[in-house]
């Protein structure tokens, strides 16, 4: 399961953001179908895709099946862990999405992919162990 | 001279083509318009990889000519998060009950 990240839900919709080839080019790379958003990521992309005919490419992406709705709250309750991480991580003043998305992305089967430097350098899991990234983070 | 075009069918089809035959359905008309529709059907229906999706919606709704850069880059968490902390302050002053 791949896990995206706002950056690279945003550039894949938005053909004027500066990472939009580099989205684009690695969505084809993809051998992973397994495509995730989760509903904070989502949220955060709706206010930054402002224009309608951006918001209609979302939807009509998400509505295509092209990638589905991460659920891993409802159904592994975990909420309680992404309360510890934003503990844990306070001094840095991390979204509720990045910590929802580590929480989400902590099966080893998972990984996300993001243009967000942190998740790399900073973020890690719950264990201390280093975030499985879809893609490595050019700097 | 058009191609021509065999078609196998089941006991229950022949039954059903025999039965329209004899209300004066012409059947090769009625594959005819059947393989038209089904490829209209096929040239408007968005393709199913994630990629191709989304190119097919990146042309079905383009970019205004007016279009202008967006002013966010989003993977600067904290200019995201001051600008969603704006664009939530405008709309709670907008529902405040006067």
């Amino acid at each position: 399961m791949i896990l995206l990240d706002t950056s690279v839900l945003v550039a894949l919709c938005d053909r004027s953001d500066h990472l939009a080839d580099r989205a684009m080019h690695q969505l084809r790379s993809l051998k992973e179908r397994n495509l995730r958003v989760t509903l904070p990521v989502l949220t955060e992309a709706w206010h930054l895709l402002e224009q309608p005919w951006l918001r209609k490419i979302l939807i009509e992406w998400l509505r295509g099946r092209a990638v589905q709705i991460a659920s891993a709250m409802e159904e592994r309750q975990v909420i309680a862990e992404v309360w510890q991480w934003l503990e844990q991580y306070q001094e840095h003043d991390p979204d509720f999405a990045d910590a929802h998305l580590v929480i989400c992305a902590a099966d080893k089967r998972s990984s996300i992919w993001t243009y967000d430097s942190e998740f790399a350098h900073l973020w890690r899991h719950l264990d201390g162990t280093r975030i499985r990234l879809t893609f490595p983070i050019r700097s | 001279m058009g191609r021509l075009l065999n078609i196998r069918l089941s006991k229950q089809d022949a039954a059903v083509v025999d039965q329209l035959r004899r209300k004066g359905v012409v059947v090769s008309d009625l594959v005819r318009v059947a393989l038209r529709d089904e490829y209209a059907k096929q040239q408007d229906a968005p393709p199913s990889s994630p990629a191709d999706l989304l190119e097919w919606l990146h042309r079905k709704y383009p970019a205004p000519a007016s279009q202008t850069t967006r002013r966010i880059d989003a993977t600067n968490r904290k200019k995201v998060a001051a600008f969603l902390r704006d664009r939530l302050k405008k709309r709670s002053g907008k529902r405040k009950v006067a």
